[in-house]
């Protein structure tokens, strides 16, 4: 069983999965929780993103957290912590901002430095979130579990960097340049995965280069893909939400018709996953997350929590012990036991 | 019918659209918003004084917005299918360079001057409810 992290535009729920739901609040308050992560060696220590009161971290497995303060902007996207490049037991923790700015930490957080290296990427200039060309920013970091130097960044929407030297310099990738979710497989060095804006990559070398996945079995008219997750115990297989567009599948847009789906894949085409999850028309598109090997999860709104245990193929809603859940979730974390 | 805050909303829209990254700007020809913009654009711009006279642009803004309309409306006399329109319909008119020109980067970055200089630092979320 795992413990599931949910991030919303209200906060953070922490719910232990035990054939339902059991699920407190662990961060409140006016700030959406953008991501979430766990020191992978460190279930103890984790930090979560918010978009407008900045970085937190927990000590206590995610049941408490406190504000830290060595990021000098409240508006804070993505936060990695890195297996591979540990100080006094803990990994070095990676967060990215509002505009993109990238930051390192050593010390569990208390203190950050950014990496100034990231505004002189020559095609900076051109990074732009399209809601509001001025407001792009750090979407995605994912480390890798055995290259301590290798750093992996993606903006909304400017591209998905790589570096191989702690982030002193930095080189643009082939990864679709709209990165929505980025995963490193927990067990299988050098295997990344990429749900981009109009496209599924994965990478065999740590990040450095890039493949764009087939379509195969993903309808023509579904062209828009956000939330990502690879089984931890089979590093082919994996699943992924799709839409038509942004604006149907984020169900944000007041007369669009709301419509999205999973897809998964096993390395042999794309099958739409369609037992126990929701219809496409009327749902938006939720967040999926790996748990246990063999288990995924995906939340949607208002938090409505599906498990797979047999790879994703078939998928299961887990009723709630309370009623504590937000909206839209924004991203979830699956911590197993 | 049409008021001055809606012609200021889809003048703003259209300055973001053309702002987008490529990609971006791709999806929205093939979702049929991009070339609504530049219609928008264009007429909206011909006559930029009412959103002046309203208080919603001031003379710099009306100016660069101007400048955007006459960059736009000059390539695309000189290219008609400047947006690319054409063979924009498959999957992967999506994957492709197309809108990666050295004319379309320079168009962009005026859009971003102009956007950047209506939508002020903290730009907000401009809902896409282009008609």
């Amino acid at each position: 069983m795992e413990t599931l992290f949910i991030g919303y535009d209200n906060g953070l729920v922490r719910a232990l999965v035990n054939g339902q739901v059991d699920a407190a609040w662990a961060l409140e308050g006016d700030a959406p929780v953008a991501q979430i992560a766990v020191d992978p060696l460190a279930h103890e220590r984790m930090y979560a993103a918010t978009l407008g009161a900045g970085l937190w971290r927990s000590d206590d497995a995610g049941r408490t957290f406190a504000r830290l303060s060595g990021i000098p902007n409240e508006l804070v996207w993505s936060v990695a912590v890195s297996a591979s490049d540990r100080n006094d037991g803990y990994g070095t923790v990676y967060a990215g901002t509002q505009l993109s700015a990238l930051y390192r930490s050593t010390d569990g957080g208390a203190t950050f430095e950014e990496l100034t290296s990231v505004q002189e990427i020559p095609s900076l200039p051109e990074w732009s979130f399209p809601p509001a060309p001025d407001t792009h920013h750090v979407h995605q970091i994912t480390l890798s579990i055995d290259e301590p130097d290798a750093v992996i960044f993606g903006v909304e929407l400017g591209g998905v960097y790589y570096s191989a030297d702690r982030g002193v310099t930095w080189s643009r990738t082939t990864a679709d340049p709209d990165p929505h979710t980025l995963r490193t497989h927990p067990d299988v060095p050098g295997r990344l995965y990429e749900g981009g804006g109009a496209s599924y990559h994965e990478s065999r070398d740590g990040g450095c280069s890039w493949t764009r996945g087939s379509f195969d079995g993903i309808p023509d008219d579904v062209r828009y893909f956000y939330s990502l997750a690879a089984d931890a115990g089979d590093a082919a297989t994996v699943l992924i939400s799709g839409a038509r567009d942004p604006f149907s599948g984020h169900g944000n847009i007041t007369g669009v018709p709301v419509w999205s789906s999973v897809y998964r894949s096993s390395g042999n085409g794309w099958i739409e996953v369609a037992d126990g999850l929701p219809a496409p028309d009327g749902t938006a598109m939720g967040a999926l997350a790996a748990g246990s090997p063999g288990v995924f999860y995906y939340v949607t709104d208002p938090g409505e929590v599906y498990r797979s245990a047999d790879g994703g193929r078939t998928f299961a809603q887990l009723e709630y012990s309370n009623d504590v859940r937000g909206g839209i979730a924004r991203t979830v974390l699956a911590v197993p036991e | 019918m049409s008021d001055i805050s809606t012609d200021a909303q889809l003048l703003r829209l259209a300055v973001q659209q053309l702002a987008c990254a490529p990609q971006a700007q791709r999806r929205m020809i093939q979702l049929g918003h991009l070339p609504r913009a530049v219609a928008n654009l264009d007429r909206l711009g011909a006559d930029l004084t009412p959103f002046i006279a309203a208080g919603i642009l001031d003379d710099e803004q009306a100016s660069l917005v101007a400048a955007l309309r006459a960059d736009l409306r000059g390539r695309l006399a000189a290219d008609p299918d400047f947006l690319a329109q054409a063979d924009s319909a498959p999957r992967e008119f999506l994957l492709s360079s197309a809108l990666e020109t050295e004319e379309w980067h320079t168009l962009r970055l005026g859009a971003r001057r102009a956007y950047h200089a209506i939508a002020g630092e903290q730009s907000p979320f401009i809902a896409i409810t282009a008609r």
